[in-house]
């Protein structure tokens, strides 16, 4: 029996829980058996906040995730104990030696569905694609709520058609425009120039 | 209905609809909020479920008491420092014979403890919680299905026993979200036994010794005695009908793992290496169970999320040292049965060269 297991690593308000009700349900709406396991500590906004979820065609035993085959970062929380095959994270979150990819999913959502909210679908997208679960539309709409439906579904759309060659032509062109960002708020803040660009060189990730 | 996704809380709210509650009343402590949540939800649309939040969990529980008295089957549902507070109320229940039904969703004690980290740390207390001698009866399943199977069966057996039932849960089973037919499971409901207080008949419900007609016999230790054995006797012979338990995995293994709850599941990749004997029904202990099946094996392991509160038990009931692995500190994960059978020597070498996968 193969089992699928899947981490989704972050803080309270974050959106942790929708991701991992929707796919589980996704799952669940697919025929998969499903665990979908949630950790968190008594802080409800900013607090440790993980879903672990499973998936399989038989029933699953132990629904704690200590390996995952692939772990979502949107922050860095999570247990001591979980590694991870492949990590997908918000910019800034890989650990060196990871296997890992660095994708701007709150900036996404603002650029292409307007509003930062939309990045966790993209994410989600992105997920799915990393976890092999093909793109059932139907079983998709049943898993969203009807409020925002369609945006949603566009979002997980193109989280899921996101290919590695534009996630690494998305990241060089987000990260300069936070660079461009941090160098404006310094200079307004009365750097000179070459302090500016030391400023704004360390809050973004070569 | 087809299956779908149900959360451990929600399932045990479903439980005690199916099993005919018409009375909730609490007050929120995660990890058990889901179950009031749920019960708020479902009282707004369905008002033949009455929905209190009290001020308090000595409220909550004098208040399904109360509910109970009145003739409607009943429930709260609390966290380890919220069943402390309620621990008067259920010496009272059990005093009165009323039946109704304690939810205890544990997480890390004592106090406030770890909150929301799983524990399993108050199964002494659903035994000894309470002041003087009683005869509890408690369930503690291990799955979603379970969590709405079992609170039926918690249910039933308060009916037909007249005394507050325990159905256990714990952080990790009440958060837990897994695709369920809810529908496969049938379980008939036994029906109300307790007449309601405007039945006609003169009641006094206090928890000072009485005779039946409502004198007080606080001098008289032949009548405590009596009420006291036929109580006993009653709950002993109800909850003898209620033996639920697992034996399984590699019977002819020479260690038997005994384990409940969410540590079944997270113990699950032992299966090839181990026997293993889950009570569900936790309180009366399964001592008949136990005796028969024990002695076939050179080892015990009791893994729980405390530090050997149930192994303890098993030492008392079969007279023999049990071996110890308690998953404290929240920390309910293979790695820590691992760890913990590796402490004792008792890990096998392939689980200890295989990847915690």
């Amino acid at each position: 029996m193969t089992e699928h297991a899947i981490a989704i690593d972050g803080v309270g308000g974050q959106g942790v829980r929708v991701i991992g009700n929707t796919m589980a349900t996704l799952l669940g709406a697919m025929g998969y058996e499903v665990t979908l396991l949630y950790d968190y500590d008594s802080s409800v906004r900013g607090g440790m906040s993980e879903a672990f979820l499973k998936y399989a065609e038989e029933p699953i035993s132990n629904p704690v995730v200590e390996h995952a085959n692939v772990t979502l970062r949107l922050a860095d929380r999570g247990p001591y104990h979980l590694d991870s095959d492949y990590v997908v994270c918000d910019i800034g979150l890989a650990k060196p030696g990871e296997r890992a990819e660095e994708v701007p999913f709150l900036e996404l959502g603002v650029k292409h569905f307007g509003r930062d909210l939309f990045g966790n679908m993209i994410a989600l997208g992105r997920l799915l694609r990393l976890s092999e679960v093909s793109f059932d539309e139907a079983a998709l709409t049943a898993a969203l709520p009807a409020k925002y439906r369609e945006e949603n579904i566009g979002a997980v759309r193109y989280g899921y058609e996101l290919t590695p060659d534009q996630i690494r032509r998305i990241v060089p062109d987000e990260a300069a425009g936070r660079f461009a960002g941090r160098y404006a708020e310094a200079v307004l803040a009365g750097a000179e120039p070459d302090r500016a660009i030391e400023v704004a060189a360390q809050h973004v990730t070569a | 209905m087809a299956k779908r996704l149900l959360q451990g809380n929600e399932a045990v709210l479903l439980g005690a609809v199916k099993a005919g509650a018409t009375y909730f009343a609490g007050y929120p402590i995660s990890p058990s909020s889901e179950v009031l949540m749920a019960a708020s939800v479902y009282a707004a649309s369905h008002p033949e479920l009455r929905f209190l939040q009290a001020e308090d969990e000595i409220a909550s529980a004098n208040a399904i008491i109360g509910a109970s008295l009145a003739g409607a089957k009943s429930f709260t549902a609390t966290s380890g420092p919220g069943y402390s507070l309620m621990q008067e109320a259920i010496g009272y229940a059990h005093k009165l014979g009323v039946p109704t039904v304690f939810v205890d969703v544990q997480r890390v004690g004592p106090a406030t403890g770890m909150p929301t980290m799983p524990g399993q740390g108050d199964i002494l207390q659903t035994r000894y919680g309470s002041s003087g001698d009683y005869t509890s009866i408690v369930f503690y399943p291990s799955t979603v299905a379970e969590c709405y199977e079992y609170t039926i069966h918690a249910f039933n057996c308060a009916e037909e026993s007249r005394s507050p039932v325990i159905l256990l849960s714990d952080a990790f089973l009440g958060h837990l979200n897994e695709v369920v037919d809810l529908d496969a499971i049938d379980v008939p409901v036994v029906p109300r036994t307790l007449e309601p207080l405007a039945s006609g008949h003169t009641r006094l419900f206090s928890g000072v010794a009485t005779y039946p007609d409502g004198e007080p016999a606080t001098a008289d230790g032949d009548e405590f005695i009596r009420q006291y054995e036929e109580a006993k006797a009653l709950r002993l012979e109800v909850a003898d009908r209620y033996a639920f338990y697992e034996y399984g995995w590699n019977k002819d293994a020479d260690t038997l793992v005994i384990a409940f709850g969410i540590t079944r599941r997270i113990a699950q990749p032992l299966a090839p290496h181990f026997a293993l004997f889950r009570p569900i029904r936790i309180w009366p202990v399964l001592q008949d169970q136990l005796r028969e099946i024990a002695p076939r094996y050179k080892r015990l392991v009791v893994i729980e999320g405390s530090d050997g509160q149930y192994a303890s038990v098993v030492e008392r009931v079969l007279y023999r040292d049990v071996h110890r692995v308690p998953l404290l500190g929240g920390r309910m994960s293979l790695e820590a049965v691992r760890e913990g059978l590796e402490r004792i020597g008792l890990l096998p070498r392939e689980l200890a060269q295989a990847t915690v996968s």
